[in-house]
């Protein structure tokens, strides 16, 4: 048996197979899988899963055409993890295998071109993305779009692309951010917080990071905000990109650890997630290891870290009935489950309903609205209607890849209510009328 | 298998419906049981009542043998292949077909997901009781094949005690009505009781009908701790002799305590050596007066503390403590092995104090929980399979168990059923004429042994040491 092993888990960041063994296959996972919710097929269930990436690290089984598309069309959501008796870390199993078929396409020369352009150049440097929304701005507001969805033109020409174009948001013109924000002085608190603004949010909800900013500085927070940060790394590390993913997450340790912050707050589940992890990612860097655990001590999520370090309690009443979507990165991955809903309910005039299969992925699932479109929409739907169901007026989810997808589900399933982070909702209320800050 | 089989199949009920890929048969390879394990040579997808009664002539022709499977959580081995079989997957039969509230009583397909059912039926102020661990994914089907019981065996019964009736497809492709929605029925033998339990040995089911109770207006929870299993189990015997019959009444031992606390950090004491979780339910005036009256019971037992939920938030948090034990003692070791030995409840506290001392002579890691108003324990083993000297331990342990299970006038399995684990058990189990009368009725459906070949026992030497139990 031991001259067949493979090497499939050199070079990935996973304590042994251990997490393989852990698995009783006691079926657990299946009802909270959105993928084997969707088939019914144990071939798309965690435990299947994890039972193929067994085989292959084994080596009773190469890499196939089959094992490739069970893991591809996994939406990496980690519900199965927070459902698991036995705490199979699913997440860090699928993500070695992602690297290991990642290694096998390349070998073979058969990375996607798509994947090839989001990874290896756009994700790369944020200017790159900046550029890309840039064009993608002249092409929303010079009327080109408009001529382009008249005529179907790209209906014709790629389905895909069509349905890729319309999933994104109107982008407004982006405002950069002050390097530094002192802490309101009323309630300031020596507290200095370095906030990542990451690459999809900076580019889509720019808005969003500015909101971030503002609210911690009203609550006397001193907000470190630098420049020229790329992407955290995450979009590579969950796609197989260990090297990239490497790369800039050392980067990112740099730019925060050296401003010598005491927090770093994040707006945006899926990184945030991320970066917890830096110091398991970067365990076996020697330069990188100490620093990479004493950055990820430091990360919190916005919602986690204002119920936690603490928030004045805004006053403007907003009289809305409101609901909330969980990121899987936040809910799962970083198992934070209340503080966004203690944050809402401590919101004056609020009406908080709770969303059925609040926790159930989106579909949006980092680029998996893209690789795998129906099953998607077909996730989407669900969401939608659940949201629709509650009769909400806004819906608030604190990751961007969730506000872009629900942003596009409203538009293509008829629901009226705003998409909102929570952060922006906190912001209009300790907003007056005026626009004007009051507290 | 030959390719033309596997054809036929996919004449049958269509190329898409056949899977035959390793990497499939390697994922139909298991079910919720450790360390037994087979491979099929298909899995087959079937559409509707005739195309099962297809599969079943041609199995009878071809002599292949097929096993049932809903969502693959049994622990008994009951559907993992056997050598020549094909998986027949149910679990895509998940139609919740009537819910009469006139007659309180359910039809559903077999692969319907028991807490679903249990969801849609509380939409009508209607109760299915039955709530076996795995209930958020085993299905309907399953159930009825094992007779599945849970939580609430004590009060409500299990599985057996809710069907109605049932539409199957028998080996030799025929199909079978029995049973339906009168209360009273003697009309010829009971074959839908037969089935209750024939672990898809007897025919594979199509259709259930299930009887549906009230829900329950209220219920109220207690959690109490003791020094001794022993105080727990007199307050057990105390309670039911005043004519109180909870709906819930769980033990956990130190050990699962301990593990307990460890995992999940809910403020249990980690000196005490029994816990019990009651839950009463009912009318609400009868709630209040059973709850009052045990918690007298309990303190008489020198429970060292009696926490009684006030709503049920704190309920839920009651509960969290059992809820949680399996996943703590599952997280321990990679192995985790949970049996359900059952005696009369009145011995259980017996066999819970010899099964510690015998996984102590093994030298095993052990933490004992489970439903003590059912006589029913879970002893979990936490261990390695790659550890073969522990595992030949392991399975000293639980022959010794089984053994003094026996004498205490208990069973082999309460709820987890016979498949492939526990079959070397089942001769000694059962008198030889009754174990000839389950083979008679075997060959007599199943003249040529096609459903799920080889579980429950085996019916000629031919078939022995054909079993890829690993």
């Amino acid at each position: 048996m031991d001259n067949k092993k493979s090497n499939f888990f050199e070079n990935v960041p996973l304590p042994d197979n251990e997490q393989l063994l852990n698995c009783m296959r006691c079926g657990m996972c299946l009802p909270v899988c959105p993928t084997y919710e969707l088939t019914k097929l144990e071939k798309h269930s965690p435990r299947g899963r994890i039972r193929l990436i067994k085989a292959v690290a084994e080596g009773d089984l190469e890499i196939t055409e089959n094992f490739i598309e069970s893991i591809e069309f996994c939406l990496n959501c980690q519900a199965c993890v927070t459902a698991c008796p036995a705490g199979v870390e699913y997440g860090q199993l699928v993500e070695a295998a992602h690297y290991n078929i990642e290694e096998y396409l390349a070998r073979s020369g058969r990375v996607p071109l798509l994947k090839k352009i989001l990874l290896g150049w756009v994700f790369q440097r944020q200017w790159r993305l900046r550029f890309l929304s840039f064009m993608m701005y002249l092409y929303q507001h010079s009327g080109l779009e408009t001529l382009v969805q008249a005529t179907g033109i790209l209906k014709i020409l790629s389905p895909q692309m069509h349905d890729m174009s319309s999933m994104l948001p109107e982008l407004k013109w982006r405002k950069s951010y002050p390097i530094l924000k002192s802490g309101s002085t009323t309630h300031h608190r020596h507290i200095k917080v370095g906030v990542p603004t990451g690459c999809v949010q900076d580019v889509f909800f720019n808005q969003v990071n500015h909101d971030t900013i503002d609210v911690l500085a009203i609550n006397g927070y001193d907000v470190f905000t630098p420049k020229n940060q790329q992407c955290c790394g995450s979009v590579h590390g969950h796609n197989g990109d260990l090297e990239a993913a490497k790369k800039l997450s050392r980067s990112m340790i740099d730019t925060f650890l050296d401003a010598e912050v005491d927090y770093i707050v994040i707006n945006s589940a899926g990184c945030g997630s991320f970066m917890k992890d830096y110091g398991h990612f970067l365990s076996d860097d020697p330069l990188y290891a100490e620093k990479a655990a004493r950055f990820s001590g430091k990360v919190l999520d916005i919602s986690e870290f204002l119920v936690q370090v603490g928030f004045i309690p805004p006053q403007k009443p907003l009289n809305c009935r409101v609901t909330y979507h969980e990121p899987c990165h936040l809910v799962h991955g970083q198992k934070v489950k209340y503080p966004p809903r203690q944050l809402l309910k401590a919101l004056p005039g609020i009406e908080f309903i709770e969303l059925a299969e609040s926790d159930w992925c989106c579909g949006s699932a980092g680029i998996y609205n893209i690789t795998h479109y129906d099953a998607s929409m077909e996730l989407l739907e669900r969401k939608m209607n659940n949201i629709i169901s509650t009769g909400a007026e806004y819906v608030v989810t604190g990751n961007p890849g969730c506000l872009l997808q629900l942003l596009y589900g409203a538009k293509r399933f008829g629901c009226t209510a705003k998409i909102i982070h929570p952060v922006s909702l906190l912001k209009m209320s300790y907003q007056n009328g005026n626009g004007q800050i009051h507290s | 298998m030959e390719k033309a089989i596997i054809n036929k199949l996919r004449e049958i009920v269509g190329s898409e419906n056949v899977l035959d890929s390793f990497e499939d048969k390697l994922l139909y390879s298991y079910d919720g049981t450790p360390m037994v394990s087979g491979m099929p040579e298909a899995i087959v997808l079937p559409g509707d009542v005739e195309q099962i009664s297809r599969i079943l002539k041609l199995a009878n022709q071809e002599d292949f043998s097929v096993v049932p499977r809903g969502s693959g959580t049994g622990l008994s081995g009951g559907s993992v292949p056997v050598p020549n079989s094909i998986i027949l997957l149910m679990n895509r039969w998940d139609k919740i077909i009537e819910i009469d509230t006139d007659n309180l009583m359910a039809w559903v397909e077999p692969g319907v997901v028991t807490a679903k059912l249990q969801a849609a039926v509380e939409k009508h102020n209607l109760f299915y009781p039955p709530d076996p661990g795995s209930q958020n994914i085993c299905t309907i089907g399953g159930n009825v094949a094992e007779n599945a019981g849970g939580l609430r065996g004590l009060k409500y019964g299990v599985t057996k005690n809710y069907v109605m009736g049932i539409e199957m497809v028998l080996p030799d492709g025929q199909v079978v009505r029995n049973g339906g929605k009168n209360v009273k029925d003697v009309a010829g033998y009971n074959l839908r009781d037969l089935v209750v339990g024939s672990e898809g040995t007897l025919g594979i089911f199509t259709k259930v009908l299930l009887r549906l109770i009230p829900k329950p207006q209220t219920s109220k929870t207690l959690l109490a701790y003791f020094q001794s299993m022993g105080n727990a189990a007199e307050s057990v015997s105390e309670i039911i002799a005043n004519r109180i019959i909870p709906c819930t009444m769980e033990f956990m031992d130190g050990t699962t305590i301990k593990c307990v606390e460890d995992y999940a950090k809910i403020g249990l004491p980690t000196d005490i050596q029994a816990l019990l979780l009651l839950e009463v339910d009912g009318h609400p005036a009868v709630v209040e007066e059973e709850a009052a009256i045990m918690e007298r019971i309990l303190r008489k037992n020198k429970a060292t503390a009696i926490n009684v939920a006030q709503n049920e938030e704190e309920a839920l948090q009651l509960k969290t403590a059992r809820r949680t034990a399996f996943s703590a003692l599952a997280r321990i070791k990679p192995t985790t092995i949970l049996e359900d030995a059952t005696v009369p409840r009145a011995n259980l506290v017996t066999l819970i104090e010899r099964t510690a001392a015998i996984a102590e002579k093994y030298n095993l890691r052990m933490g004992n929980f489970g439903h003590a108003g059912d006589g029913n324990m879970h002893p979990t083993v936490l261990t390695d399979e790659r550890d073969h000297e522990e595992i030949k331990r392991v399975e000293k342990f639980f022959n010794e168990v089984y053994e003094e299970t026996i004498k205490l006038g208990g069973t082999i399995t309460g709820e987890h059923g016979i498949g492939l684990a526990k079959k070397k058990f089942l001769a000694d189990f059962i008198e030889i004429p009754a174990l000839e009368m389950m083979k008679n009725i075997k060959k007599t459906l199943d003249p040529n042994n096609i459903l799920n070949r080889g579980k429950m026992f085996s019916l000629s030497p031919k078939c022995e040491g054909k079993l890829s139990v690993q």
